[in-house]
Parts: C-alpha cells; structure tokens; sequence
C-alpha cells in the first residue's frame, strides 16, 4: 500500500505537469453528466400548442331520479352530436376542470357535459330543457392553456449530446493517459524491468481518471446548482421543468458518484495495454505477443 | 547446491513457426556465474524475458529462485521477481533525476522504508562504485557511469539472481572491462549472475576468470 501511495504521489506529479489534458478530460465528463440530466428533466411530450376554449354545460338533476334513470339520460347525452364526454358529480363535489382558482362547487347531483366546441351549445341545451328530470342547464366555458413542452427535437438533441459526450470523455481519457504515459515512459519503463504488474499500472492509471471524474462531477455540480438558482426565480422554466429546484440533491450525488466511475473508466480503457504499446516496445525491443525480440 | 535458475529443454518457436529456442538448457546454482553468448538475433534477449515470464515457452521448464514460473500465478511472478534484478536492453534510467533518486524510486517502488532502504541504497552505490556521484544528474553521467547506475538500479535491493542484457553493448573495450568488473563486484556480494553477451572477448581478457564462471554459446538458440 505504501508502495503504491509512492507511486500514486509520482503520477501525479506527471499529470500535474499535463493538467490541461485532465481538465479538459474533466470538462467532458461534466458535459456529459449535464447531457444526461437534460434528457431526464426536459419535458417528452412535445410542444403544448395553442390556447383553446373548453365549453361544459352543467346539468342539475332532480333529486327523485334513480341511479339507472341518471344512466339512461347520461348515454342519451353523450350519443348528441356536439358532445365530447359525459362526467357524473355528487353534490358538494367539486368541479375541478375549472382550476384551483375558479373551483366551482356543486349543490345538486350533476351531469357535466363537456362540448366539441361552444358552437354545440345551443343544441345540445335545448335537447336537455326537454327532458324530464332536468332542473336546469348553465353553461361555462374557460380558456385553456396546454402544458408548456418543447421540441422533440430538444430531446433528440439532448441524446445525441449524451453519446457524443460519453465517445468524447472515453477519447479525452485515452489520449490525456497517453499523454501522461508518454510523459511517465521512464517510470513506467523502469518499474516494467522491475517486474510490477500490468494490472498494478492499471490501477495506478485509474487514479488520475478518478480525479478528472471528481472534477468533472464538481464542474457539473456547479453548473447545477447554479441553473437550479437561477431557474427557481424564472416562471417559465419552473413552468416547463417543474422537477428543476427537487434536482439539485440528488443530481449532486449522482452527479459525483457517475462522474467518478465514468473517470475511473476513462483511466482503465485509456491506458494502453502493456508490452503491446509503443512505448513498451521502445523499451524492451520485443514485438508483443509471442513474436519476441531475438537479440 | 540451491539454484538460481535452471532450464531446462527450452523450446520457443514464434506464431510464424519459425523456433528461435530449440531444446536449450542451462543451470545457474546460488553462487553462478553464467554468460550466454551468442550472435545477434540468436535468442538471448528472448531467453531472458522467458524466465522472467514475460513471454510462455512452446516448450520446457524454468525454474527460477527453485520456482516453477509456469505455474505461478501473475501475482506470485509479482513477488519472484522483486527477489531477481533485471538490466534489459538498452538500460532503464530516470534521465530528469540524480542517480540516488534513481535508486531511491525503485526502493521505495517495492516499499522500503527507513534503515533497511538506506542499507539497500549505500550498498548498491559501493557496490558499483558510484557513492562520488550519488548527487549527479543521471543525463551528466558518462555511457560507462550510467552503465554502473543500470546496473545498481537492477541490483537493488539485493536480488538473489540478476539477469543483464547485454551489459557491454555500444561500449569501448576499456569500459566494457569496467562493466565486467562490477558485475564480478556484484556476483562477489552474493547474487549469482546472468548474462549475456554478443562476444566473449571481454571474458578472455580478465585473467584470471573465477572457475565458477560459465561461458555458454548460443547459435540460433542451439547451445553450444
């Protein structure tokens, strides 16, 4: 253990002397973390539309109705044409359609029928005036405003950005550990004839991949936590993503639990396969695999 | 007698099926002394990355410090070697660093600490004969010096055996004399020795040889 803290320490003295390519290694791990929570937060279901009004009669019943008489009259309704939907209310309930704000509260049992358009009105009261067992007939109408949304393609482009930031950190992270081999060929070259393990060098790579993934996850905690605080005093973006202030917790311990493992990753897969490499070969003049150097 | 290294009937023939080591045996006890001489391209190098594990043979045994590497795991070849120093071809050295810091990185590589790295570190320096130069920079060494600081890189801490590749390569004969002198230092403080060489001039210039010394020749990896 000690051992390898020693060679940890020098490591890092070779990648603090190439920590451009860790931050920029670090920055792609941000990117794609913020990719992946822009595809988790952002509205699916396209972009809402254009206001539109909603017109319901509401039809008071009589209270000696029955059940099934109630029944027979609400498929009456709904088989008029003009008629979207028929909703059965009890008195005291509420009418919820109408929003939190204008909450309309029922005295009598009601019918709600819920009209194609305000131009069926007409037809469809003067139908139930007639019938017998109807107290009475009002009308309400109110403008409807869809759910903000946003393009599919907000999304669509939120994926590609994911992979592409997902390829880009894996090639950011081989080629700053090819860099800081390259920089550390003496060491490495040395501690090979010294017979260290493959394996162990491995593993000693995954430490700088390790801190560019901290760093990244930090860089993206940042950004977070920033947008969360900025988008909590901006209606329209609580509007469209109303999960944005709940983000913040979770997505900072995500944020640096994946940034950590997607660095370790980066550090395994970027370091290049033992004897095999170049610099290897450099050193020890053999070909890899059974294809020795024959001195 | 214990062995540092025994092999014994190796066989090596490339992917191409071209056999490079054919039926090659050879035994280095405790205190051995063992040259493997022969032409370029003749199969030392390979010789020496096979006992070292780096490379199966197609055929044989290798006993190295009385273990069977064939049948040891990569973690237990791990530990075999810090027993086996190796100078490979051209020579490993930490060019930006003095040659203490040299030694001091392997040494503290493998995890010694204290009184017994300081041991390691003075003996490796009196052995080569490079306490005066302790504090050089590495790059200010001259070809036979930095061969010297190879060479006590390879030989600290004290391995039980020690495999040089080529230790005499690109050197005037005068230094090559120079390297045989420490390396019969180095073989006189208790390590047996393996090495190998393109000629063995530098052998027959140094009288007297120790009778323990053994000249092998290897012609297109035949002994002989």
């Amino acid at each position: 253990m000690r051992a390898f803290l020693f060679l940890a320490g020098e490591l890092f003295r070779a990648v603090g002397r190439r920590w451009w390519t860790v931050a920029l290694w670090a920055l792609s791990v941000a990117l794609a973390l913020a990719a992946g929570t822009a595809l988790l937060l952002l509205p699916s279901g396209g972009v809402g539309g254009r206001p539109y009004v909603e017109a319901i009669l509401l039809v008071q019943l009589h209270p000696h109705l029955s059940p099934r008489q109630i029944d027979e009259l609400a498929w009456e309704i709904w088989q008029a044409p003009g008629v979207l939907g028929v909703g059965f209310r009890f008195p005291g309930e509420s009418e919820p359609s109408f929003g939190s704000e204008r909450e309309l509260q029922l005295e009598d049992r009601t019918l709600v029928v819920e009209l194609s358009a305000p131009e069926a009105r007409a037809q469809v009261q003067e139908l139930l005036t007639l019938r017998e067992g109807v107290v009475g007939v009002s009308y309400r109408e109110r403008t409807v405003k869809p759910p903000p949304g946003l393009p599919s393609l907000a999304r669509i482009l939120a994926l590609v950005g994911l992979v592409l930031a997902l390829g880009g950190s894996l090639a950011l992270a081989r080629w700053a550990t090819l860099r800081v081999v390259r920089l550390w060929r003496e060491p490495l070259a040395l501690l090979r004839s010294t017979g260290i393990s493959e394996g162990c060098l491995r593993r000693l790579f995954m430490l700088p991949g390790a801190l560019a993934g901290l760093a990244g996850g930090a860089i993206y905690v940042a950004l977070l936590w920033g947008a969360v605080s900025w988008g909590s005093g901006q209606p329209q973006v609580l509007e469209l993503v109303p999960a944005l202030p709940d983000s913040a917790p979770w997505g900072t311990a995500l944020g640096l639990v994946i940034g950590l493992l997607l660095g370790v990753l980066g550090g395994a897969v970027g370091y290049p396969s033992g004897r095999g490499s170049l610099i290897a070969q450099r050193f020890h003049r053999g070909q890899p695999g059974r294809s020795p150097g024959r001195e | 007698m214990q062995i540092a290294v025994q092999v014994s009937e190796l066989t090596f023939t490339t992917d191409e099926g071209v056999p490079v080591l054919e039926g090659f045996s050879l035994g280095v006890p405790r205190d051995g002394f063992a040259v493997v001489v022969g032409p370029p391209s003749s199969g030392k190098t390979l010789l020496l990355r096979l006992i070292l594990r780096e490379l199966p043979p197609t055929g044989g045994q290798i006993l190295l410090v009385g273990r069977n590497v064939a049948r040891l795991s990569p973690k237990k070849v791990a530990q075999l070697r810090r027993r086996v120093g190796y100078l490979p071809q051209p020579p490993v050295l930490l060019t930006d660093r003095t040659l203490e810091e040299n030694l001091l990185f392997k040494l503290r590589a493998y995890g010694l600490e204290g009184e017994e790295r300081e041991e390691e570190l003075e003996r490796a320096l009196a052995i080569t004969g490079l306490e005066a130069r302790r504090t050089a920079p590495v790059a200010e060494l001259t070809p036979l010096e930095a061969r010297r600081a190879a060479l006590a890189v390879a030989a600290c801490p004290q391995p039980v055996v020690l495999l040089a590749d080529d230790p005499f390569r690109d050197l005037p004969e005068p230094d090559q004399d120079a390297v045989l002198e420490t390396l019969f230092s180095i073989w006189q403080a208790g390590t047996a020795l393996l090495v190998t060489a393109r000629e063995e001039g530098v052998f027959h210039r140094r009288t007297p040889l120790p009778s323990q010394l053994k000249l092998v020749h290897l012609r297109q990896g035949v002994e002989g």
